[in-house]
C-alpha cells in the first residue's frame, strides 16, 4: 500500500513536467518532491517510533492527497493563480507535520475525555468569535483573516465537537440507553433531552449562519455516534422525523435555504446568476466520458470555485467514471479503515471518538460528492483531502492523527498483546 | 462494549454503499445520458472541441466557417457574422453555431448499437461538415448592397426555394479576436448587432404586404382584373380616415397595386374581413416554424378587432409583424405562379467529406394560389417596376417585378421595404430588402434590391 501510495506521489511530480510550461518562476518538481517527500518522511517517522498504528490509513490519505494535489495545480495553472499547486505542497507538508507532531506530543489520548467541557467551550468561543469578528465572503461569515490567510474555524470546532459528544455519549451511555420512559428518575430524562436541545441550538445556528453543509454533516456524525452508542433505533427514528419538520420549515422561511433547493432542482432556471456553478459543473461532467480527459487537459476551470467545492468534478472529468471511481473507492477504505479502528479499540471511549471521527469523514465525503454530482443541495463543505485549502486539510490530518493515536495506545497494541 | 461494535460495523458497512452512490449520477451525467448536456446551448465545450468541429461550407463548398490552429475562422467576417453567429470558448455559442452544434460536433447518430461504442470514441470521432444553401459571394454582395443601413435582405433561388444570401446589418465580425476586441461594445449597441434580421427580424409589412391582399382578393372572387377605384387622397372607413400619399384619381386594379394606392387596399381589405386575411396568411405559410431555416420566426398575425382594422392591415399597418424571409417567399410564390416551395438553408450534413449522411426532406410544392390570379399580381409587380413606384429596381436588359413598401414604425422614420423577381418572365431570383427607418421603399429599399439582383443575375452561368 505504501509502495503504491509512493509510486503515485512520485509520479505527481514526475507528471509536472508535463504541465504546460507557461510559468518560469515556479518550477512544479520542487513541489512535488515536497509533497512526495513529506509523505515519505511522516510515513518514516510514524513506524519509527514503534507506533503500531493501522498501517493503511496513512497511505490511503496520500493517495487522495497527491492525486487532487495534481488537479489542484493544474486548474491553478489554468485559472492563473500559479501559487495555488505550491500553496497548497506547503499546506500538506504543515499538515502532515502537525500530525506527527500529534502523534509523539499528544501522550495518553484519554485524557482528551476529561477536558470534554473545554473541547465544548474552545469550540463556541471560536464560533462566537468568528460570528463577532469574522469576515463574510459569499454572505456567509465563516472565517478569520490573519495576515493575508483566511481561517475557516468551523473546521477545529467540528474536532472538538466529536471529542465532546464521544465523551458526553460515553459518559451517560446508560441514561441515554434508557431513551424518555425510564423508572430511574427524571435525571436520565434530562441528559436526552439536554443533548437534544443542544444539538438542534447548534444546528439552527449553522443554518442562519448559512453554513448548510456543516449543519447537514453535524446532524450526520451526532446521529452516527448516538445510534452507535446507544442502539436506540426508535430514538434515531424520532431525530430524522424531527429533523425533517426541521427542515421543512428552514426552507420555509430562509430564502438562503430555498435558493439551494430551487437551484438544485434546476440549477438552468438561473443560468446567469445562481445556477451558473453548478450548470459549469453538470457540463464538466458531461464532457467526463468512460475515462475523462486526461489529467491537465479538462476545462474545469471554467467552473467558479473550481478548487474549493468541485475539485471532485474537475478530477471526474479528468479522469472519467472509472477513474473516479478509483478515487471514491480510496474514500471507503480511508473510511473503512477508520471504522476498523473503532472496532478494534478496548476502550469505549475510544471506540466512540474512532466511530465519530470516521463518520466525520465518510458524511463529508458523502455530502459533497452528492452535492457537486447534483444529489443533494450543493453545500460549500471540502473533500476531506481532496479540496484545496490549508484549514480543510490541517483538519483532516488531525482527524487522522487522531484515529492513528487510539489505534496505536488502544487498539492494535493491546490487541496484539493480549491476544498474541 | 460488544452490541457496540456491532452496530459500529453495521454503520460501516452503511457508509461503504452510500459513499457509492455519488457512481449513480456521475455515470449518468459522464457516460450514459451526457449526451442533452452536451449539446446543450450554453455548453461552452463544444465550442472548445478544437480541432473535432465540422466546418460550415456554402453550396459551391467554399468555407463558412472551420477550425484552423484550434480557432473558428469566419473568412466572410461581419458579411455573414449574425447569420452564422459565432463559436469560441469564451462567449459560447450562437445563431447557426448554436442551432447546428449538435449536427457539427456529429453527435447525431442512431442511438442504437453505436451508443455503447460511442461511450469510447465520440471524442475522437471529427463532426460533420453542415452545407448551407448560400452563396458566399452573394452574401458578400447583399451586405455591401446594405452598406450604411440598419436592415436585412434576403435572396431566393426561386426554382428551388434555397436561400442564396441571408444578410443583416448592423454586423459583427465573429472571428475571436475581433469579437473580443468589440465585446463590449456589441452587447451594449442598442441598435443591437448580435441580432440576425433576416429571418429572425420582426417588421410591420407596410405595402409589401398589398401583393397578398390583392391575391386574396381576386382568389375569393372580391374584385377582377377589370375592377376600377377613385381614390381622393383619403378615405373614411368608419370614423377611422386612412390618408393616401397622393391622389390618384381614377385606377385599375393591377395600377393600384403598381401605384401603391391605400384608398383603393383599404377597401379589398375591408370587402375580405380579418377573418379571411389570417387565413391567407396561413395559405401564404406565414405562420410556423420552417424544418430548414433554423431560427426563422414565425409571423405575427394581426389580431385588432376595431371596424378599421381589415384596411389598416390590408395596408400592411395595424399589428402585423412579418421578417423579410416571409417577404422573400411571397414573392417567390408570386413568381412561380402560385406554388410554394419551403425556403430552405440547410443543403446537406457530409461525413469525412464525403457521405452524405442527412438532408432535409425535398420540399413538395404545393400551390396556394391559381395561376390566373398569381398571373395577375406578376403583371401588377412588373408595372410597379416599369412605371409605379420601383423604377429605381430596374436592371438593364431584364424585366423585374415588385412592390415597395414604407412601413410606419414607432421607431421613427418609415422602414424601406422591397420584394420582387427577376427576370419577370422566367423567373429566378427573388428578393426582400428592407431598410430601417430609412424612408421610403421605392427610393431607398429599391436601388438596394436592385444591386442584388444585379448581382445574382450576372453570376448565373
Amino acid at each position: 500500500m505504501a509502495i503504491v501510495t509512493a509510486i503515485i506521489a512520485y509520479g505527481s511530480f514526475v507528471l509536472t513536467y508535463l504541465l504546460p510550461p507557461q510559468i518560469p518562476p515556479i518550477q512544479p518538481y520542487q513541489y512535488g518532491a515536497l509533497l512526495a517527500g513529506s509523505g515519505w518522511v511522516a510515513w518514516l517517522l510514524l513506524n519509527w517510533r514503534q507506533e503500531r498504528g493501522d498501517p493503511c490509513l496513512l497511505p490511503c490519505a496520500l493517495f487522495l492527497v497527491s492525486v487532487s494535489w495534481l488537479e489542484i495545480y493544474s486548474l491553478g495553472l489554468a485559472t492563473q493563480d500559479y501559487a495555488q499547486g505550491p500553496r497548497q505542497a506547503v499546506f500538506t507538508a504543515l499538515s502532515l507535520g502537525v500530525m506527527v507532531a500529534m502523534v509523539y506530543f499528544l501522550g495518553n489520548y484519554r485524557v482528551l475525555e476529561e477536558y470534554k467541557y473545554t473541547f465544548l467551550c474552545g469550540g463556541l468561543v471560536m464560533q462566537i468569535l468568528v460570528m463577532l469578528f469574522g469576515v463574510s465572503i459569499n454572505g456567509a461569515t465563516l472565517w478569520f483573516r490573519i495576515g493575508g490567510i483566511s481561517i475557516q474555524p468551523i473546521e477545529f470546532v467540528k474536532i472538538c465537537l466529536i471529542i465532546f459528544l464521544a465523551a458526553y455519549l460515553r459518559q451517560f451511555r446508560y441514561w441515554l440507553r434508557l431513551g424518555f420512559v425510564s423508572k430511574a428518575g427524571r435525571l436520565p430524562r434530562k441528559a436526552l433531552v439536554m443533548l437534544g436541545v443542544g444539538m438542534a441550538v447548534a444546528e439552527l445556528l449553522l443554518v442562519a449562519q448559512r453554513d448548510l453543509g456543516m449543519a447537514l454533516l453535524l446532524f450526520g456524525i451526532f446521529i452516527s455516534m448516538f445510534y452507535v452508542t446507544t442502539g436506540r433505533r426508535d430514538i434515531v427514528a424520532l431525530t430524522f422525523l424531527l429533523s425533517g419538520a426541521g427542515a421543512y420549515l428552514c426552507w420555509k422561511y430562509f430564502t438562503h435555504v430555498q435558493i439551494r433547493v430551487a437551484n438544485w432542482l434546476d440549477p438552468f432556471a438561473q443560468y446567469e446568476d445562481r445556477g451558473y456553478q453548478m450548470c459549469q459543473a453538470l457540463f464538466s461532467l458531461g464532457n467526463a466520458g468512460l475515462d475523462g480527459t486526461g489529467l491537465g487537459l479538462s476545462q474545469a476551470y471554467r467552473i467558479p470555485e473550481v478548487v474549493n467545492d468541485f475539485t471532485f468534478v474537475a478530477l471526474t472529468e479528468e479522469l472519467g467514471l472509472l477513474g473516479i471511481a478509483a478515487l471514491i473507492l480510496g474514500v471507503v477504505l480511508l473510511v473503512a479503515r477508520c471504522f476498523g479502528v473503532a472496532l478494534r479499540a478496548q476502550d469505549e471511549f475510544g471506540a466512540i471518538l474512532a466511530t465519530g471521527l470516521a463518520s466525520l469523514f465518510a458524511w463529508q465525503s458523502l455530502i459533497i460528492m452528492l452535492g457537486v454530482t447534483k444529489m443533494l443541495p450543493m453545500t460549500g463543505i471540502t473533500l476531506p483531502f481532496v479540496s484545496a485549502g490549508g484549514c480543510s486539510l490541517l483538519s483532516s490530518f488531525m482527524v487522522l492523527a487522531l484515529v492513528w493515536i487510539i489505534d496505536a495506545q488502544d487498539g492494535r497494541s493491546n490487541a496484539l498483546g493480549g491476544e498474541g | 462494549m460488544r452490541a457496540l461494535k456491532e452496530r459500529a460495523r453495521f454503520l460501516a458497512i452503511l457508509f461503504i454503499f452510500l459513499l457509492v452512490l455519488p457512481l449513480v449520477n456521475i455515470s449518468r451525467y459522464a457516460c450514459l445520458d451526457n449526451e442533452e448536456l452536451l449539446r446543450h446551448p450554453r455548453n461552452h465545450y463544444g465550442a472548445a472541441e478544437s480541432d473535432l468541429l465540422g466546418s460550415i461550407v456554402d453550396r459551391q463548398g467554399r468555407p463558412l466557417a472551420f477550425m484552423k490552429e484550434g480557432e473558428r475562422r469566419y473568412p466572410l467576417g461581419p458579411a455573414a457574422g449574425p447569420l452564422l453567429g459565432y463559436c469560441n470558448p469564451v462567449y459560447g455559442l450562437a445563431g447557426l453555431e448554436a442551432q447546428l452544434s449538435e449536427r457539427l460536433q456529429g453527435f447525431s447518430v442512431p442511438r442504437s448499437l453505436n451508443q455503447a461504442l460511442l461511450l469510447w470514441d465520440k471524442r475522437d470521432r471529427r463532426g460533420d461538415d453542415l452545407q448551407l444553401t448560400i452563396d458566399s459571394q452573394l452574401q458578400r454582395r447583399a451586405y455591401e448592397a446594405l452598406a450604411g443601413r440598419r436592415g436585412a435582405a434576403v435572396l431566393l433561388e426561386v426554382p428551388t426555394g434555397e436561400i442564396l444570401a441571408m444578410a443583416s446589418r448592423p454586423a459583427y465580425d465573429p472571428n475571436f479576436s475581433a469579437l473580443k476586441r468589440d465585446w463590449a461594445r456589441l452587447t451594449r449597441d442598442p441598435q443591437a448587432p448580435l441580432v440576425e434580421r433576416a429571418g429572425q427580424g420582426m417588421y410591420p409589412p407596410g405595402s409589401v404586404f398589398k401583393p397578398l391582399i390583392m391575391a386574396a382578393a381576386l382568389e375569393e372572387g372580391l374584385t377582377n382584373p377589370q375592377a376600377h377605384f377613385d381614390c381622393q387622397g383619403r378615405a373614411q372607413v368608419g370614423n377611422f380616415v386612412l390618408n393616401c400619399h397622393d391622389r390618384h384619381g381614377m385606377l385599375s386594379l393591377a395600377q393600384a397595386l403598381a401605384y401603391s394606392c391605400n384608398v383603393a387596399f383599404a377597401d379589398l381589405g375591408m370587402r375580405l374581413g380579418m377573418e379571411r386575411i389570417r387565413q391567407w396568411m396561413r395559405t401564404f405559410q406565414m405562420e410556423g416554424r420552417l424544418s430548414a431555416v433554423p431560427g426563422a420566426v414565425t409571423a405575427k398575425l394581426p389580431e385588432a378587432s376595431n371596424p378599421s382594422a381589415p384596411a389598416e392591415t390590408a395596408i400592411g399597418q395595424a399589428d402585423t409583424l412579418v421578417s423579410p424571409l416571409h417577404m422573400a417567399r411571397l414573392a417567390a410564390i408570386i413568381a412561380r405562379g402560385g406554388l410554394d416551395i419551403e425556403p430552405r438553408l440547410l443543403k446537406a450534413q457530409v461525413r469525412e467529406g464525403e457521405e452524405i449522411i442527412w438532408q432535409p426532406p425535398w420540399p413538395q410544392p404545393r400551390r396556394v394560389l391559381s395561376a390566373q390570379s398569381a398571373q395577375l399580381v406578376a403583371q401588377a409587380m412588373l408595372l410597379t417596376v416599369e412605371e409605379g413606384t420601383g423604377t429605381a429596381a430596374q436592371v438593364a436588359g431584364v424585366q423585374v417585378a415588385g412592390k415597395t413598401g414604407s412601413a410606419e414604425n414607432p421607431h421613427g422614420a418609415t422602414h424601406a421595404w422591397f420584394i420582387g423577381y427577376a427576370p419577370a418572365q422566367k423567373p429566378r431570383y427573388a428578393v426582400a430588402v428592407i431598410l430601417e427607418n430609412a424612408g421610403g421603399g421605392g427610393r431607398y429599399a429599391a436601388p438596394c434590391a436592385q444591386k442584388i439582383l444585379k448581382a445574382a443575375l450576372a453570376s448565373q452561368p
